[in-house]
């Protein structure tokens, strides 16, 4: 289920960003910016789609490696997308920066092994949302001087302080997401200052599919699998933001 | 404690109850605020205690979310961190009014700590774990801090709690001892006081109650206990009263059972007394039932089949008696007669007689009880009847003898009216012409017949009043003398009879004194016969007295039924004896034979005014001593009351005279021969003078309104003439004056002027109106005509011809013309010659007599105005004043005045007569 939900979540987000009249340069960027979207919702749908396998506490190692998920979230991209970012000039802004995400996914996975193959323990906290969170800081790590990708929320909603929005951030869910004018789906890109410096910002909002609900659905502040309270959301609502930043 | 009733005893025990309840009540009221103020404060401790707790739990929070956001650097631990430091501030502000100190403290350590831990957590977030835990170790100490203050004051609070719980308990343990202590004591007071009134209660109660006990047993010489002021007390009295009465009642019981054998004892007096009444006697009830009757009324009844006993109906009595034939008159007629007898029995009035068929006569007297029986008297009148016949019989051969006798009366009346006619007429002729013989003599200076002539008059005097006295003693004697009863004013009488005895109480130099009050007013009576009594007593007084003093005291008395007046009479002359007084008013009588000889008189006047004096109801009564004087009283009622057909005669005549009089009186005096000549011109002044002075006129000139007007007042001229023109009040003016006066209104005013205002003249009342110049001739005739016209015509009608000239004379002297005639015949037929002003009428005369005159006259319309005065020596009878109707100005009878007052009472009433005579308003030209 909640790989179904984020292919349709790509699907509309392809198709808005096609809509979006900006200058060519703003255009490749925000090409590049929404492929980094889009790559990460692929490996968040592998692991998502593998939740019940890694929460099995009879089975030791799950076969989840680095390369395995890489070679399922590429199987994912290229299916939804009809790109290969192997096949892409590795030069290019977009080839290393799908690269880098492409071996921040695989290093998560690794370095994760020991949680994900632990014997005996049901839920280990390996989530779709810690994973992506892992990986876009194992990202910002490799291209942090070029590019960042984020994951976050309106505020209420924000699990983890390293996910909090920004100003930026903040002030779009605000003013345009969770406004009922707002297009459902539609993006943001804009050229925008970040830490300082000039950059080129996506912002794609994320609405809470069925399989999200388990633990952001009703009843509100029932503790749900992770701990954690549930915020009471309904299917549509908007449940996350995927922040891109383009530096220049 | 009994001067208080029981209710204020009660009231004062409840007072105190009262009292020592709300002091009870007021110590119990602030002991349990004192408490609740110790208990707020202790609760407020407590919240405080509770406040620090919790402010220690918060700080726990906050400590636990601080380090789990730490480990976690989940949001959630970040808000529930900031709720925690939230609930610790708002327990902190709780807090700060108990310990400021210590929450400032503690505020400035978290700060610190927020500071320090959120540092931590931010490079824990950037992944700088060295930093972090750097941070946090700072953010620890103060933690500690925190921790150790926040315990401090946890222990102080409770310490303090626990101290004050302590000294709320022993407070509240004091309080509760002393309330005891004041409940107890409240209970001795009151306790002590109800015995003590419950006992001023019980003691004399159980004393009365002891009292009432033996009373009612009979006892009631138990003495009574004493008598407080409270309502025990007041039952004590009553109690006495209600012995007292009992006491009384015994006696009275004594009383009427002593009255009641008495009543007995005379009870059987009566039936013993009704039963020796030799007449039948029985008493019904209201029912008609008998309820006592004695053997009389039994043996009446003892040929009826009847038995009389109590309880029988007097009906049944009655019919058994008609129904067996005893009454004659039911004979045939049961029924009728049964209904009439009853009716009688149970109306009673008049005894009723009948008659039983065995001849015996009953007279039945019944009346009717107060309780509505009938008591009736049946007494046999059998002999009484008997007697009654017999008398009948007298009776009748008395009324025959009593008819006689009448006849005999009354022509014995007759012959003393005629007597009195016949006597006195020729007697006034006597002295009337003895007195014109006087007068002549003294005239032609025959001085030789003057003396005899004067004892002819006075002999004439003395046998008229003889004459007089004598007939008026046999009327009243006969009973014949009439009252003429009328209204008339006691003043006016009693100066007029003053008037008429002045000159015999001068004859003897004696002072008359008269007192009487002007209100004296009117009195009803006959006034010829006051004023012959009031007369009498003052000639006698005059004439028994010399060179002393009369005094005539009039006064009106309160007497019953009605007032009288009282007139007295009192001399200081000769006096007399008791044994002279016993005689006084006997007839014919003086005080003793020397007194006729010396006084003179008839002896008679005493006798008749006492006679006069009682048959009007009143009296005369003398005092008198020998040489001091007399003093002689008559009362007349205000109101005398004569025989009631007499009555209505009497007011009948009284009114038609006041009639008359109204009609056509107006006082006055006559008409004078002078011509009054009003102009301001002495020339026509002096020409009218003379004129008019040659025509035979008496002139009177007056040069002014005024004047004129005076002397018009003055003269009463029989005509004036009246210039227009003059200054000050002209013509006019005069006329509208003279107009407007009575007195001069009738005089006729001859206008005499050079305006030709005819019509304004006669329009202000002129009589004629004439042009200057002055023409002799024609004034000559206008005043012939008004001098023509003011000389008043008199009739005297008198068949004795003395009396007539002498009548004749005095009219002349007057200023009247005068006519005669000798009986009324020979008057009617000079009235058609001319229509007289007054008529002088004597009754008694040959072939038309007064009486046929006066209503011959009356029916002749022009006539009937005609003033007539009746002059007559004749006694009228109420009889004659009834033919006379009324119809007459005026009676004077000789016999009531000598000739001198009979001519000043014509003078006066000729002079009247002549007033009302003249022609008010009418005018000539």
């Amino acid at each position: 289920m909640p790989g179904k939900t984020w292919t349709v979540g790509l699907a509309m987000l392809a198709a808005l960003a096609a809509g979006t009249g900006t200058a060519f340069a703003d255009a490749e960027e925000e090409r590049i910016a929404l492929s980094l979207a889009d790559l990460l919702r692929s490996a968040r749908t592998v692991i998502s789609s593998n939740q019940n396998l890694i929460n099995d506490p009879s089975i030791g190692d799950k076969g989840l490696s680095g390369d395995v998920v890489v070679a399922r979230t590429l199987e994912i991209y290229r299916k939804n997308t009809g790109l290969d970012p192997l096949a892409m000039d590795d030069t290019s802004r977009q080839g290393r920066f799908l690269r880098a995400q492409l071996a921040a996914i695989k290093e998560v996975m690794d370095e994760n092994q020991a949680t994900v193959n632990q014997p005996g323990v049901d839920f280990k906290g390996f989530v779709p949302a810690v994973f992506a969170r892992l990986v876009n800081e194992r990202f910002g790590e490799k291209m942090g001087r070029e590019a960042e990708v984020k994951v976050t929320a309106p505020l209420e909603l924000v699990r983890n302080r390293k996910s909090r929005p920004d100003k930026l951030e903040a002030a779009t869910i605000r003013d345009k997401f969770l406004s009922p004018e707002w297009p459902n789906g539609q993006i943001l890109a804009i050229e925008s200052s970040k830490d300082n410096r000039q950059a080129f910002r996506v912002l794609v909002p994320e609405y809470y599919g069925q399989g999200c609900l388990t633990c952001h659905g009703m009843p509100k502040d029932e503790v749900d699998i992770t701990g954690y309270p549930k915020e009471g959301g309904k299917l549509g609502d908007l449940g996350g933001v995927i922040s891109i930043t383009l530096f220049r | 404690m009994s001067r208080f009733s029981i209710l204020a005893r009660l009231v004062f025990l409840s007072a105190v109850l009262l009292a020592v309840l709300f002091a009870t009540n007021v110590f119990l009221s602030r002991q349990l605020a004192r408490d609740a103020q110790i208990l707020t404060e202790e609760a407020r401790v407590v919240s405080i205690i509770k406040a620090a707790n919790a402010a220690n739990r918060s700080f726990g929070d906050l400590k636990y979310w601080l380090t789990d956001l730490a480990v976690s650097l989940l949001v959630r631990s970040e808000i529930k961190a900031r709720e925690a430091e939230a609930a610790l501030e708002e327990q902190l502000a709780g807090l700060e009014s108990y310990d400021p100190e210590t929450v400032a403290f503690v505020r400035q350590e978290v700060d610190a700590l927020m500071e320090q831990a959120i540092m931590a957590v931010d490079a824990y977030t950037d992944d700088q774990r060295v930093l972090g835990n750097s941070l946090m170790a700072r953010a620890r100490t103060h933690i500690t801090a925190v921790d150790e203050r926040l315990a401090d004051l946890v222990n102080r609070l409770e310490t303090d709690a626990v101290s004050r719980t302590n000294a709320t308990l022993r407070a509240t343990s004091r309080a509760v001892d002393l309330s005891r202590i004041m409940v107890v004591a409240a209970v001795l007071v009151g306790l002590g006081l109800t015995i003590l009134i419950l006992r001023s209660i019980t003691t004399p109660l159980r004393k009365l109650v002891g009292a009432m006990t033996a009373i009612t047993e009979g006892n009631l010489n138990v003495p009574i206990p004493e008598q407080s002021h409270d309502e025990i007390g007041a039952m004590a009295r009553t109690l006495g009263l209600f012995r007292d009465s009992l006491l009384e009642r015994n006696r009275l019981e004594a009383e009427r059972e002593k009255a009641d054998a008495e009543r007995r004892k005379a009870q059987a007096r009566l039936v013993e007394a009704i039963e020796v009444i030799t007449e039948g006697f029985a008493l019904y009830d209201a029912n008609d039932r008998l309820v006592i009757c004695n053997s009389r009324y039994r043996e009446m009844y003892a040929d009826v089949p009847i038995a009389i006993q109590p309880g029988v109906a007097y009906r049944d009595v009655i019919a058994a008696a008609a129904e067996s034939g005893v009454i004659s008159e039911a004979r045939g007629r049961i029924d009728d007669w049964l209904e009439n007898r009853m009716a009688i029995h149970l109306h009673p009035g008049e005894p009723y007689e009948h008659q039983r068929t065995d001849g015996q006569w009953l007279k039945i007297s019944e009346r009717k009880t107060d309780d509505g029986g009938i008591v009736g008297v049946f007494t046999d009148i059998t002999d009484l009847k008997t007697r009654e016949a017999q008398l009948g019989e007298l009776v009748d051969s008395l009324a025959q003898a009593r008819d006689q006798a009448m006849q005999a009366t009354r022509t014995k009346s007759q012959f003393l009216a005629n007597m009195s006619h016949e006597l006195r007429t020729p007697l006034n002729a006597v002295i009337g012409i003895t007195e014109m013989l006087q007068e002549d003599a003294e005239d032609l200076g025959q001085d030789d017949f003057i003396e005899p002539l004067g004892r002819i008059h006075d002999a004439g005097n003395h046998l008229l009043h003889l004459i007089n006295q004598v007939l008026d003693l046999s009327k009243i004697e006969a009973g014949r003398l009439q009252l003429h009863i009328e209204e008339f004013d006691l003043g006016a009488l009693i100066g007029n009879v003053v008037a008429t005895a002045e000159p015999l109480a001068a004859k003897n130099r004696n002072k008359l004194t008269t007192d009487c009050p002007d209100d004296i007013g009117m009195i009803h009576a006959d006034v010829t016969q006051v004023r012959q009594i009031v007369l009498n007593l003052l000639s006698n007084a005059c004439k028994f007295t010399e060179d002393g003093d009369v005094t005539l005291d009039v006064e009106r008395e309160k007497a019953e039924p009605l007032d009288r007046i009282r007139v007295s009479v009192r001399d200081t002359g000769i006096g007399m004896t008791p044994g002279q007084q016993e005689k006084l008013f006997e007839e014919f009588t003086q005080a003793d034979s020397s007194t006729t000889r010396r006084y003179g008189g008839t002896g008679l006047g005493l006798a008749i005014s006492q006679r006069l004096a009682r048959l009007m109801g009143g009296d005369i009564e003398v005092v008198s001593a020998p040489g001091v004087g007399s003093t002689f009283t008559v009362w007349i009622p205000v109101e005398v009351t004569a025989p009631e057909d007499e009555e209505e005669a009497a007011e009948e005549n009284l009114k038609r005279l006041a009639n008359t009089v109204t009609v056509e009186g107006r006082p006055g005096k006559a008409r004078s021969d002078v011509v009054l000549v009003v102009d301001d011109d002495p020339t026509v002044r002096d020409l009218m003078q003379r004129a008019l002075s040659r025509d035979g006129f008496r002139v009177v000139t007056a040069e002014s309104g005024e004047e004129g007007l005076r002397l018009a007042k003055e003269l009463n001229p029989f005509v004036i003439t009246l210039d227009v023109l003059m200054p000050g009040l002209d013509g006019w003016g005069v006329l509208q004056r003279l107009q407007q006066d009575p007195e001069t209104a009738s005089i006729p005013v001859v206008m005499l002027t050079i305006l030709d205002d005819r019509n304004r003249g006669y329009a202000l009342g002129a009589a004629d109106y004439l042009i200057k110049p002055f023409d002799r001739e024609q004034m000559g005739r206008v005043l012939t005509k008004y001098r023509s016209d003011a000389e008043q015509c008199a009739l005297v009608v008198e068949d004795d011809q003395a009396t007539r000239e002498m009548l004749r004379r005095l009219l002349i002297g007057d200023g009247w013309k005068a006519e005669t005639a000798e009986n009324g015949r020979v008057a009617l037929d000079l009235l058609k010659e001319r229509k007289p002003d007054l008529i002088l009428l004597d009754l008694i005369m040959p072939e038309m007599d007064g009486f046929e005159f006066l209503a011959a006259l009356r029916d002749m319309p022009e006539y009937r105005n005609v003033p007539v005065v009746v002059v007559t020596a004749a006694d009228l009878t109420e009889d004659d004043h009834r033919r006379l109707n009324g119809g007459v100005e005026r009676i004077l009878p000789k016999a009531a005045y000598d000739r001198e007052q009979l001519l000043d009472e014509l003078r006066e009433l000729i002079g009247d007569m002549a007033v009302r005579r003249s022609p008010v308003g009418e005018k000539t030209g």
